[in-house]
Protein backbone atom coordinates (compact mmCIF):
# COMPACT_ATOMS: atom_id res chain seq x y z
CA UNK A 1 0.00 0.00 0.00
CA UNK A 2 1.52 3.32 -0.97
CA UNK A 3 1.64 6.34 1.34
CA UNK A 4 -1.36 7.99 -0.24
CA UNK A 5 -3.57 4.92 -0.01
CA UNK A 6 -2.52 4.45 3.57
CA UNK A 7 -3.45 8.03 4.42
CA UNK A 8 -6.79 7.60 2.67
CA UNK A 9 -7.37 4.39 4.57
CA UNK A 10 -6.67 6.08 7.87
CA UNK A 11 -8.80 9.09 7.04
CA UNK A 12 -11.73 6.87 6.23
CA UNK A 13 -11.28 4.83 9.37
CA UNK A 14 -11.23 8.09 11.31
CA UNK A 15 -14.34 9.34 9.58
CA UNK A 16 -16.14 6.11 10.44
CA UNK A 17 -15.39 6.16 14.12
CA UNK A 18 -15.91 9.93 14.10
CA UNK A 19 -19.44 9.32 12.82
CA UNK A 20 -20.14 7.08 15.78
CA UNK A 21 -18.86 9.72 18.16
CA UNK A 22 -20.95 12.27 16.28
CA UNK A 23 -24.19 10.35 16.84
CA UNK A 24 -23.53 10.11 20.56
CA UNK A 25 -22.35 13.73 20.73
CA UNK A 26 -25.62 14.82 19.10
CA UNK A 27 -27.43 13.23 22.02
CA UNK A 28 -25.21 15.12 24.47
CA UNK A 29 -25.94 18.44 22.78
CA UNK A 30 -29.66 17.74 22.49
CA UNK A 31 -30.01 16.85 26.15
CA UNK A 32 -27.84 19.73 27.28
CA UNK A 33 -29.71 22.28 25.19
CA UNK A 34 -33.17 21.31 26.30
CA UNK A 35 -32.58 20.29 29.92
CA UNK A 36 -29.24 21.87 30.84
CA UNK A 37 -28.07 18.45 32.02
CA UNK A 38 -24.72 16.92 31.03
CA UNK A 39 -25.67 13.30 30.64
CA UNK A 40 -22.47 11.34 31.19
CA UNK A 41 -24.40 8.12 30.68
CA UNK A 42 -24.87 8.93 27.00
CA UNK A 43 -22.30 6.31 25.95
CA UNK A 44 -24.16 3.58 27.83
CA UNK A 45 -27.11 4.02 25.49
CA UNK A 46 -24.79 2.92 22.66
CA UNK A 47 -23.75 -0.13 24.66
CA UNK A 48 -27.34 -1.04 25.51
CA UNK A 49 -28.43 -0.57 21.90
CA UNK A 50 -25.68 -2.85 20.61
CA UNK A 51 -26.22 -5.62 23.16
CA UNK A 52 -30.02 -5.57 22.94
CA UNK A 53 -29.69 -5.79 19.15
CA UNK A 54 -27.36 -8.77 19.54
CA UNK A 55 -29.89 -10.54 21.76
CA UNK A 56 -32.84 -9.73 19.53
CA UNK A 57 -31.01 -11.02 16.46
CA UNK A 58 -30.03 -14.15 18.40
CA UNK A 59 -33.67 -14.71 19.37
CA UNK A 60 -34.55 -15.02 15.70
CA UNK A 61 -36.31 -11.71 15.12
CA UNK A 62 -35.72 -10.42 11.55
CA UNK A 63 -32.53 -8.39 11.44
CA UNK A 64 -33.99 -4.98 10.52
CA UNK A 65 -36.74 -5.34 13.08
CA UNK A 66 -34.16 -6.26 15.72
CA UNK A 67 -32.22 -3.06 15.07
CA UNK A 68 -35.34 -0.89 15.23
CA UNK A 69 -36.53 -2.76 18.32
CA UNK A 70 -33.20 -2.23 20.07
CA UNK A 71 -33.29 1.51 19.34
CA UNK A 72 -36.90 1.75 20.54
CA UNK A 73 -36.10 -0.19 23.71
CA UNK A 74 -33.19 2.09 24.53
CA UNK A 75 -35.37 5.18 23.89
CA UNK A 76 -37.77 3.76 26.42
CA UNK A 77 -34.92 3.25 28.88
CA UNK A 78 -33.86 6.87 28.30
CA UNK A 79 -37.41 8.04 28.98
CA UNK A 80 -37.63 5.96 32.15
CA UNK A 81 -34.26 7.31 33.27
CA UNK A 82 -35.65 10.85 32.88
CA UNK A 83 -38.88 10.09 34.73
CA UNK A 84 -37.41 8.03 37.56
CA UNK A 85 -34.04 9.65 38.15
CA UNK A 86 -33.79 13.12 36.60
CA UNK A 87 -37.31 14.52 36.99
CA UNK A 88 -37.53 13.85 40.74
CA UNK A 89 -34.27 15.84 41.19
CA UNK A 90 -35.76 18.93 39.55
CA UNK A 91 -33.98 22.10 40.61
CA UNK A 92 -30.90 20.24 41.82
CA UNK A 93 -27.40 21.58 41.18
CA UNK A 94 -25.37 20.74 38.09
CA UNK A 95 -23.09 18.59 40.23
CA UNK A 96 -26.03 16.56 41.55
CA UNK A 97 -27.26 15.90 38.03
CA UNK A 98 -23.73 14.87 36.99
CA UNK A 99 -23.62 12.39 39.85
CA UNK A 100 -27.02 11.01 38.92
CA UNK A 101 -25.93 10.40 35.33
CA UNK A 102 -22.63 8.86 36.45
CA UNK A 103 -24.54 6.63 38.84
CA UNK A 104 -26.87 5.60 36.06
CA UNK A 105 -23.96 4.70 33.79
CA UNK A 106 -22.47 2.47 36.51
CA UNK A 107 -25.86 0.87 37.01
CA UNK A 108 -26.26 0.19 33.29
CA UNK A 109 -22.80 -1.36 33.03
CA UNK A 110 -23.56 -3.52 36.03
CA UNK A 111 -26.85 -4.56 34.51
CA UNK A 112 -25.09 -5.38 31.24
CA UNK A 113 -22.56 -7.63 32.99
CA UNK A 114 -25.45 -9.35 34.73
CA UNK A 115 -27.39 -9.95 31.51
CA UNK A 116 -24.68 -10.40 28.90
CA UNK A 117 -21.54 -11.15 30.88
CA UNK A 118 -18.15 -9.67 30.05
CA UNK A 119 -17.49 -11.39 26.73
CA UNK A 120 -17.71 -9.47 23.45
CA UNK A 121 -20.43 -10.22 20.90
CA UNK A 122 -20.56 -9.75 17.15
CA UNK A 123 -23.39 -8.23 15.15
CA UNK A 124 -23.69 -8.79 11.40
CA UNK A 125 -23.27 -5.66 9.25
CA UNK A 126 -26.41 -3.83 8.05
CA UNK A 127 -26.29 -4.84 4.42
CA UNK A 128 -23.24 -6.81 3.34
CA UNK A 129 -19.84 -7.62 4.72
CA UNK A 130 -18.28 -6.84 1.40
CA UNK A 131 -15.65 -4.17 1.19
CA UNK A 132 -14.47 -2.34 -1.86
CA UNK A 133 -11.36 -0.47 -2.72
CA UNK A 134 -11.08 3.20 -3.45
CA UNK A 135 -7.75 4.54 -4.74
CA UNK A 136 -5.97 1.68 -3.03
CA UNK A 137 -7.80 1.98 0.30
CA UNK A 138 -10.17 -0.75 1.49
CA UNK A 139 -13.54 0.49 2.66
CA UNK A 140 -16.21 -1.58 4.37
CA UNK A 141 -19.85 -1.09 3.51
CA UNK A 142 -20.68 -0.69 7.19
CA UNK A 143 -18.36 2.33 7.33
CA UNK A 144 -20.41 3.99 4.64
CA UNK A 145 -23.50 3.34 6.73
CA UNK A 146 -21.88 4.98 9.73
CA UNK A 147 -20.99 8.13 7.84
CA UNK A 148 -24.35 8.30 6.09
CA UNK A 149 -26.32 7.78 9.31
CA UNK A 150 -24.45 10.48 11.19
CA UNK A 151 -25.22 12.96 8.44
CA UNK A 152 -28.83 11.77 8.15
CA UNK A 153 -29.43 11.90 11.89
CA UNK A 154 -28.14 15.43 12.01
CA UNK A 155 -30.32 16.45 9.06
CA UNK A 156 -33.39 14.81 10.54
CA UNK A 157 -32.81 16.46 13.90
CA UNK A 158 -32.24 19.85 12.33
CA UNK A 159 -35.35 19.44 10.20
CA UNK A 160 -37.47 18.35 13.13
CA UNK A 161 -36.33 21.32 15.16
CA UNK A 162 -36.71 23.98 12.52
CA UNK A 163 -39.61 22.81 10.41
CA UNK A 164 -42.13 21.17 12.72
CA UNK A 165 -44.43 22.78 15.25
CA UNK A 166 -43.30 20.39 17.98
CA UNK A 167 -39.68 21.25 17.17
CA UNK A 168 -40.43 24.93 17.51
CA UNK A 169 -42.09 24.33 20.84
CA UNK A 170 -38.90 22.54 21.89
CA UNK A 171 -36.84 25.52 20.71
CA UNK A 172 -39.14 27.87 22.59
CA UNK A 173 -38.41 25.85 25.70
CA UNK A 174 -34.68 26.31 25.13
CA UNK A 175 -34.87 30.02 24.27
CA UNK A 176 -37.12 31.04 27.14
CA UNK A 177 -38.43 28.34 29.46
CA UNK A 178 -40.61 30.72 31.48
CA UNK A 179 -42.33 32.16 28.43
CA UNK A 180 -42.72 28.60 27.12
CA UNK A 181 -44.56 27.58 30.27
CA UNK A 182 -46.78 30.64 29.98
CA UNK A 183 -48.02 29.50 26.57
CA UNK A 184 -48.66 26.00 27.90
CA UNK A 185 -45.52 24.10 26.93
CA UNK A 186 -44.55 21.71 29.68
CA UNK A 187 -40.74 21.66 30.02
CA UNK A 188 -40.94 18.36 31.90
CA UNK A 189 -42.61 16.68 28.96
CA UNK A 190 -39.99 18.18 26.66
CA UNK A 191 -37.25 16.81 28.91
CA UNK A 192 -38.83 13.36 28.64
CA UNK A 193 -38.96 13.47 24.83
CA UNK A 194 -35.42 14.79 24.73
CA UNK A 195 -33.96 12.01 26.85
CA UNK A 196 -35.82 9.42 24.80
CA UNK A 197 -34.50 10.91 21.56
CA UNK A 198 -30.94 11.23 22.87
CA UNK A 199 -31.02 7.64 24.05
CA UNK A 200 -32.27 6.59 20.61
CA UNK A 201 -29.35 8.41 18.96
CA UNK A 202 -26.96 6.65 21.31
CA UNK A 203 -28.52 3.29 20.48
CA UNK A 204 -28.24 4.05 16.77
CA UNK A 205 -24.52 4.67 17.31
CA UNK A 206 -24.28 1.37 19.19
CA UNK A 207 -25.93 -0.80 16.55
CA UNK A 208 -23.88 0.93 13.85
CA UNK A 209 -20.52 0.41 15.52
CA UNK A 210 -21.18 -3.14 16.75
CA UNK A 211 -20.67 -4.76 13.30
CA UNK A 212 -17.32 -2.93 13.05
CA UNK A 213 -15.80 -3.36 16.50
CA UNK A 214 -18.13 -5.70 18.36
CA UNK A 215 -20.40 -5.22 21.35
CA UNK A 216 -19.56 -5.60 25.02
CA UNK A 217 -20.65 -4.24 28.38
CA UNK A 218 -17.71 -1.84 28.58
CA UNK A 219 -17.92 -0.24 25.14
CA UNK A 220 -20.02 2.70 26.31
CA UNK A 221 -17.40 4.22 28.55
CA UNK A 222 -14.84 5.17 25.90
CA UNK A 223 -17.46 6.00 23.28
CA UNK A 224 -19.22 8.25 25.74
CA UNK A 225 -16.08 10.01 26.89
CA UNK A 226 -14.92 10.72 23.36
CA UNK A 227 -18.33 11.93 22.27
CA UNK A 228 -18.35 14.11 25.36
CA UNK A 229 -15.05 15.68 24.33
CA UNK A 230 -16.48 16.23 20.85
CA UNK A 231 -19.50 17.97 22.37
CA UNK A 232 -17.21 20.11 24.52
CA UNK A 233 -15.23 21.08 21.41
CA UNK A 234 -18.54 22.30 20.05
CA UNK A 235 -19.23 24.31 23.17
CA UNK A 236 -21.88 21.77 24.26
CA UNK A 237 -24.73 23.67 22.63
CA UNK A 238 -23.81 23.71 18.98
CA UNK A 239 -24.71 20.54 17.08
CA UNK A 240 -22.75 21.14 13.83
CA UNK A 241 -19.65 22.09 15.83
CA UNK A 242 -20.01 18.98 17.99
CA UNK A 243 -20.15 16.85 14.83
CA UNK A 244 -17.07 18.58 13.48
CA UNK A 245 -15.42 17.90 16.83
CA UNK A 246 -16.37 14.22 16.58
CA UNK A 247 -14.83 13.89 13.11
CA UNK A 248 -11.75 15.75 14.28
CA UNK A 249 -11.24 13.34 17.18
CA UNK A 250 -11.96 10.28 15.06
CA UNK A 251 -9.53 11.28 12.32
CA UNK A 252 -6.79 12.35 14.74
CA UNK A 253 -7.11 9.05 16.57
CA UNK A 254 -6.82 7.10 13.33
CA UNK A 255 -3.73 9.06 12.25
CA UNK A 256 -2.08 8.61 15.64
CA UNK A 257 -2.87 4.92 15.56
CA UNK A 258 -1.56 4.52 12.02
CA UNK A 259 1.59 6.62 12.20
CA UNK A 260 2.56 6.42 15.88
CA UNK A 261 1.11 3.64 17.97
CA UNK A 262 -2.32 2.38 18.84
CA UNK A 263 -1.48 2.71 22.51
CA UNK A 264 -1.60 6.52 22.16
CA UNK A 265 -4.98 6.46 20.45
CA UNK A 266 -7.14 6.93 23.51
CA UNK A 267 -4.97 9.78 24.74
CA UNK A 268 -5.98 11.91 21.77
CA UNK A 269 -9.35 12.98 23.08
CA UNK A 270 -7.99 13.67 26.53
CA UNK A 271 -5.31 15.84 25.00
CA UNK A 272 -8.02 17.74 23.17
CA UNK A 273 -9.97 18.13 26.37
CA UNK A 274 -6.89 19.43 28.18
CA UNK A 275 -6.20 21.96 25.44
CA UNK A 276 -9.78 23.17 25.46
CA UNK A 277 -9.93 23.48 29.21
CA UNK A 278 -6.66 25.43 29.21
CA UNK A 279 -7.30 27.83 26.38
CA UNK A 280 -11.01 27.97 25.69
CA UNK A 281 -13.14 27.20 28.69
CA UNK A 282 -16.24 27.73 26.55
CA UNK A 283 -15.30 25.29 23.80
CA UNK A 284 -13.30 25.42 20.61
CA UNK A 285 -15.95 26.29 18.08
CA UNK A 286 -18.49 27.82 20.42
CA UNK A 287 -19.99 31.02 19.16
CA UNK A 288 -20.45 33.41 22.02
CA UNK A 289 -24.10 34.09 21.35
CA UNK A 290 -24.80 31.30 18.89
CA UNK A 291 -28.05 29.45 18.44
CA UNK A 292 -28.37 26.59 20.82
CA UNK A 293 -30.01 24.05 18.59
CA UNK B 1 -64.25 36.22 37.71
CA UNK B 2 -60.87 36.21 39.43
CA UNK B 3 -60.75 36.38 43.20
CA UNK B 4 -57.74 36.53 45.48
CA UNK B 5 -58.25 35.95 49.14
CA UNK B 6 -55.43 36.72 51.58
CA UNK B 7 -52.74 35.57 49.19
CA UNK B 8 -49.18 35.44 50.53
CA UNK B 9 -46.17 34.72 48.32
CA UNK B 10 -42.53 34.36 49.30
CA UNK B 11 -39.33 34.38 47.28
CA UNK B 12 -37.26 32.08 49.46
CA UNK B 13 -37.33 33.74 52.85
CA UNK B 14 -38.46 37.06 51.45
CA UNK B 15 -42.13 37.64 52.23
CA UNK B 16 -43.21 39.59 49.13
CA UNK B 17 -47.02 39.53 49.07
CA UNK B 18 -48.98 40.11 52.28
CA UNK B 19 -52.65 39.08 52.46
CA UNK B 20 -53.60 40.29 49.00
CA UNK B 21 -57.36 40.34 48.55
CA UNK B 22 -59.32 41.64 45.57
CA UNK B 23 -61.80 40.57 42.92
CA UNK B 24 -61.74 41.26 39.20
CA UNK B 25 -65.19 41.40 37.57
CA UNK B 26 -65.85 40.03 34.07
CA UNK B 27 -65.28 42.55 31.29
CA UNK B 28 -63.46 45.17 33.32
CA UNK B 29 -60.01 46.65 33.01
CA UNK B 30 -58.46 46.29 36.43
CA UNK B 31 -55.19 48.08 37.13
CA UNK B 32 -52.50 47.30 39.69
CA UNK B 33 -50.09 50.14 40.27
CA UNK B 34 -47.16 50.56 42.62
CA UNK B 35 -43.51 51.46 42.89
CA UNK B 36 -40.53 49.32 41.85
CA UNK B 37 -40.30 46.25 44.00
CA UNK B 38 -43.82 46.59 45.37
CA UNK B 39 -44.55 43.02 44.25
CA UNK B 40 -46.64 43.62 41.14
CA UNK B 41 -44.83 41.07 38.99
CA UNK B 42 -44.80 38.58 41.83
CA UNK B 43 -48.57 39.02 42.09
CA UNK B 44 -49.18 38.35 38.40
CA UNK B 45 -46.67 35.50 38.50
CA UNK B 46 -48.53 33.95 41.42
CA UNK B 47 -51.83 34.09 39.54
CA UNK B 48 -50.25 32.75 36.32
CA UNK B 49 -48.61 29.81 38.11
CA UNK B 50 -44.96 30.84 38.04
CA UNK B 51 -44.87 31.13 41.84
CA UNK B 52 -46.77 29.14 44.42
CA UNK B 53 -48.59 31.16 47.09
CA UNK B 54 -47.74 29.97 50.57
CA UNK B 55 -51.12 30.93 51.99
CA UNK B 56 -54.40 32.15 50.58
CA UNK B 57 -56.83 31.19 47.85
CA UNK B 58 -57.04 32.20 44.21
CA UNK B 59 -60.19 31.25 42.32
CA UNK B 60 -60.93 31.76 38.66
CA UNK B 61 -64.53 31.37 37.51
CA UNK B 62 -65.36 29.82 40.82
CA UNK B 63 -62.66 27.15 40.81
CA UNK B 64 -59.42 27.32 42.67
CA UNK B 65 -56.31 27.44 40.48
CA UNK B 66 -53.66 24.69 40.21
CA UNK B 67 -51.02 26.83 41.93
CA UNK B 68 -47.59 26.87 40.38
CA UNK B 69 -48.69 25.02 37.24
CA UNK B 70 -48.31 27.76 34.65
CA UNK B 71 -48.66 25.36 31.73
CA UNK B 72 -52.07 24.25 33.02
CA UNK B 73 -53.36 27.64 34.11
CA UNK B 74 -53.06 29.08 30.61
CA UNK B 75 -55.44 26.35 29.46
CA UNK B 76 -58.10 27.62 31.85
CA UNK B 77 -58.23 30.96 30.04
CA UNK B 78 -55.71 33.03 32.00
CA UNK B 79 -52.92 34.44 29.90
CA UNK B 80 -49.92 36.42 31.18
CA UNK B 81 -48.01 38.80 28.92
CA UNK B 82 -44.87 38.90 31.03
CA UNK B 83 -42.63 41.76 32.06
CA UNK B 84 -40.05 42.71 29.39
CA UNK B 85 -42.11 40.80 26.79
CA UNK B 86 -40.07 37.55 26.87
CA UNK B 87 -40.66 36.70 23.25
CA UNK B 88 -38.83 33.82 21.57
CA UNK B 89 -36.05 35.88 19.93
CA UNK B 90 -34.74 33.36 17.42
CA UNK B 91 -38.16 32.29 16.23
CA UNK B 92 -40.15 34.18 13.62
CA UNK B 93 -43.04 36.46 14.48
CA UNK B 94 -45.39 33.88 12.95
CA UNK B 95 -43.93 31.07 15.08
CA UNK B 96 -44.15 33.23 18.19
CA UNK B 97 -47.83 33.85 17.53
CA UNK B 98 -48.70 30.23 16.80
CA UNK B 99 -46.77 29.04 19.85
CA UNK B 100 -49.12 31.29 21.83
CA UNK B 101 -51.86 28.87 20.83
CA UNK B 102 -49.84 25.83 21.91
CA UNK B 103 -52.52 24.07 23.92
CA UNK B 104 -55.05 24.59 21.15
CA UNK B 105 -52.72 23.54 18.33
CA UNK B 106 -52.27 20.21 20.03
CA UNK B 107 -56.04 19.72 19.82
CA UNK B 108 -55.97 21.01 16.22
CA UNK B 109 -58.50 23.69 17.10
CA UNK B 110 -59.58 25.22 13.76
CA UNK B 111 -60.31 28.62 15.34
CA UNK B 112 -56.57 29.24 15.72
CA UNK B 113 -56.42 30.65 12.19
CA UNK B 114 -59.28 33.07 12.96
CA UNK B 115 -57.49 34.30 16.04
CA UNK B 116 -54.27 34.71 14.04
CA UNK B 117 -56.08 36.96 11.57
CA UNK B 118 -57.72 38.88 14.37
CA UNK B 119 -54.38 39.54 16.08
CA UNK B 120 -53.03 40.89 12.79
CA UNK B 121 -56.09 43.14 12.54
CA UNK B 122 -55.39 44.43 16.04
CA UNK B 123 -51.67 44.97 15.30
CA UNK B 124 -51.44 45.50 11.54
CA UNK B 125 -47.74 46.26 11.59
CA UNK B 126 -46.93 42.70 12.59
CA UNK B 127 -48.31 41.49 9.27
CA UNK B 128 -45.36 42.76 7.23
CA UNK B 129 -42.81 41.14 9.57
CA UNK B 130 -44.24 37.66 10.02
CA UNK B 131 -41.05 35.95 8.84
CA UNK B 132 -38.64 38.11 10.78
CA UNK B 133 -37.07 36.72 13.98
CA UNK B 134 -38.93 38.19 16.93
CA UNK B 135 -35.68 39.39 18.47
CA UNK B 136 -35.12 41.83 15.61
CA UNK B 137 -38.34 43.76 16.22
CA UNK B 138 -38.37 47.16 17.89
CA UNK B 139 -39.45 47.39 21.52
CA UNK B 140 -42.95 48.51 20.59
CA UNK B 141 -43.35 45.80 17.98
CA UNK B 142 -42.10 43.20 20.45
CA UNK B 143 -44.71 44.35 22.94
CA UNK B 144 -47.42 44.00 20.31
CA UNK B 145 -46.08 40.56 19.50
CA UNK B 146 -46.10 39.59 23.17
CA UNK B 147 -49.70 40.73 23.54
CA UNK B 148 -50.62 38.99 20.30
CA UNK B 149 -49.02 35.79 21.56
CA UNK B 150 -51.01 36.13 24.76
CA UNK B 151 -54.23 36.56 22.78
CA UNK B 152 -53.52 33.47 20.68
CA UNK B 153 -54.18 31.38 23.79
CA UNK B 154 -57.75 32.72 23.52
CA UNK B 155 -57.84 33.82 27.17
CA UNK B 156 -60.88 34.97 29.08
CA UNK B 157 -58.65 37.13 31.22
CA UNK B 158 -55.39 38.60 30.00
CA UNK B 159 -52.77 39.91 32.39
CA UNK B 160 -50.22 42.45 31.19
CA UNK B 161 -47.08 43.27 33.15
CA UNK B 162 -45.89 46.79 32.35
CA UNK B 163 -46.65 46.88 28.63
CA UNK B 164 -45.48 50.51 28.46
CA UNK B 165 -41.99 49.72 29.76
CA UNK B 166 -39.35 51.57 27.75
CA UNK B 167 -41.70 52.67 24.99
CA UNK B 168 -42.27 56.10 23.46
CA UNK B 169 -45.51 57.83 24.49
CA UNK B 170 -47.06 57.44 21.04
CA UNK B 171 -46.55 53.66 21.05
CA UNK B 172 -47.85 53.45 24.59
CA UNK B 173 -51.01 55.21 23.43
CA UNK B 174 -51.35 52.78 20.55
CA UNK B 175 -50.93 49.79 22.83
CA UNK B 176 -53.34 51.12 25.45
CA UNK B 177 -55.87 51.78 22.72
CA UNK B 178 -55.49 48.16 21.65
CA UNK B 179 -56.25 47.03 25.21
CA UNK B 180 -59.54 48.90 25.16
CA UNK B 181 -60.23 47.49 21.69
CA UNK B 182 -59.46 43.96 22.90
CA UNK B 183 -62.02 44.30 25.62
CA UNK B 184 -64.65 45.49 23.14
CA UNK B 185 -63.79 42.98 20.41
CA UNK B 186 -63.21 39.83 22.46
CA UNK B 187 -65.19 40.62 25.60
CA UNK B 188 -61.91 40.17 27.44
CA UNK B 189 -61.20 40.98 31.02
CA UNK B 190 -57.90 42.82 31.46
CA UNK B 191 -55.61 42.85 34.48
CA UNK B 192 -53.04 45.54 33.91
CA UNK B 193 -49.86 46.17 35.91
CA UNK B 194 -48.31 49.55 35.24
CA UNK B 195 -45.80 52.06 36.51
CA UNK B 196 -47.26 54.57 34.10
CA UNK B 197 -49.94 55.27 36.69
CA UNK B 198 -51.69 58.09 34.88
CA UNK B 199 -52.10 56.11 31.67
CA UNK B 200 -53.22 52.98 33.50
CA UNK B 201 -55.78 54.73 35.71
CA UNK B 202 -57.24 56.62 32.79
CA UNK B 203 -58.22 53.46 30.90
CA UNK B 204 -58.98 51.24 33.92
CA UNK B 205 -62.36 50.79 35.57
CA UNK B 206 -61.01 49.90 38.98
CA UNK B 207 -57.56 49.68 40.49
CA UNK B 208 -55.50 48.82 43.52
CA UNK B 209 -52.32 50.46 44.71
CA UNK B 210 -49.68 48.03 45.93
CA UNK B 211 -47.17 49.21 48.52
CA UNK B 212 -44.46 46.91 49.79
CA UNK B 213 -46.57 43.88 49.03
CA UNK B 214 -49.81 45.14 50.57
CA UNK B 215 -52.95 46.58 49.07
CA UNK B 216 -52.65 50.20 50.20
CA UNK B 217 -55.61 51.63 48.29
CA UNK B 218 -58.41 50.16 46.24
CA UNK B 219 -61.30 51.60 44.33
CA UNK B 220 -62.67 53.24 41.27
CA UNK B 221 -59.83 54.22 38.88
CA UNK B 222 -61.24 57.73 38.34
CA UNK B 223 -61.38 58.30 42.06
CA UNK B 224 -57.81 57.04 42.55
CA UNK B 225 -56.65 59.40 39.83
CA UNK B 226 -58.05 62.24 41.96
CA UNK B 227 -56.77 60.83 45.24
CA UNK B 228 -54.33 63.17 46.86
CA UNK B 229 -51.83 60.58 48.08
CA UNK B 230 -51.84 58.85 44.71
CA UNK B 231 -51.27 62.16 42.99
CA UNK B 232 -48.42 63.01 45.31
CA UNK B 233 -46.68 59.65 45.24
CA UNK B 234 -47.29 58.36 41.73
CA UNK B 235 -48.23 61.29 39.55
CA UNK B 236 -45.54 63.68 40.72
CA UNK B 237 -48.04 66.31 41.70
CA UNK B 238 -47.04 68.34 44.76
CA UNK B 239 -49.48 68.86 47.62
CA UNK B 240 -50.07 72.56 46.98
CA UNK B 241 -50.58 71.88 43.26
CA UNK B 242 -53.49 69.72 44.24
CA UNK B 243 -54.92 72.49 46.38
CA UNK B 244 -54.50 75.04 43.67
CA UNK B 245 -56.35 72.90 41.17
CA UNK B 246 -59.10 72.22 43.62
CA UNK B 247 -59.47 75.88 44.44
N1 LIG C 1 -37.47 35.33 41.46
C1 LIG C 1 -37.22 36.08 42.56
N2 LIG C 1 -36.39 35.62 43.52
C2 LIG C 1 -36.12 36.36 44.63
N3 LIG C 1 -36.63 37.56 44.88
C3 LIG C 1 -37.45 38.09 43.95
C4 LIG C 1 -37.78 37.38 42.74
N4 LIG C 1 -38.62 38.15 42.02
C5 LIG C 1 -38.80 39.27 42.74
N5 LIG C 1 -38.11 39.25 43.89
C6 LIG C 1 -38.12 40.29 44.93
O1 LIG C 1 -39.47 40.48 45.32
C7 LIG C 1 -39.77 41.84 45.46
C8 LIG C 1 -40.92 42.21 44.54
O2 LIG C 1 -40.48 42.09 43.21
P1 LIG C 1 -41.45 42.26 41.97
O3 LIG C 1 -40.67 41.97 40.75
O4 LIG C 1 -42.67 41.48 42.20
O5 LIG C 1 -41.78 43.81 42.05
P2 LIG C 1 -42.47 44.75 40.97
O6 LIG C 1 -43.51 45.51 41.69
O7 LIG C 1 -42.88 43.98 39.79
O8 LIG C 1 -41.28 45.73 40.59
P3 LIG C 1 -40.98 46.44 39.18
O9 LIG C 1 -41.92 47.59 39.11
O10 LIG C 1 -39.56 46.90 39.32
O11 LIG C 1 -41.16 45.45 38.10
C9 LIG C 1 -38.48 42.58 45.18
O12 LIG C 1 -37.88 42.87 46.41
C10 LIG C 1 -37.66 41.63 44.40
O13 LIG C 1 -36.29 41.83 44.65
MG1 LIG D 1 -42.36 43.98 37.86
Amino acid sequence: MDAFSQLLQLLFAGLTVGSIYALIALGFVLTYNVTGILNLAQGEFAMLGALIAVSLVASGIPYGLALVGAIAAVSLIGGLFERLALAPARGASTATYLLITIGFSFAMRGLAIFVWGTQPYALPPFTSDRSFSLLGAVIQTQSLWAVALSVLAFGALEGAFNRTYAGKAMQACVINPVAARLVGIDPKRMALYTLAASAGLGALAGVTVAPISGASYGMGLMLGLKAFVAAVIGGLTNAPAAIAGAYLIGITEALVEGYLSSSYKDAVSFLFLLIILLYRPTGLFARAEGKRV
Amino acid sequence: MLTLNEVNTYHGHLHVLHDITFTVEPGEIFAIVGANGAGKSTLLGTIAGLYVPRRGVITFQGRSLPYGRAERIVRLGLSLVPERRQIFDDLSVRDNLFLGAYHRMRRRDPSVMDDFRQVLRLFPRLESMLDRPGGLLSGGEQQMLAIGRGLMARPKLIMLDEPSLGLAPLIVQEIFRSLVEMREAYGLTVLLVEQNVRAALSIADRAIVLERGRVALAGNARALLEDESVRRTYLGVKGDDVHRRRA
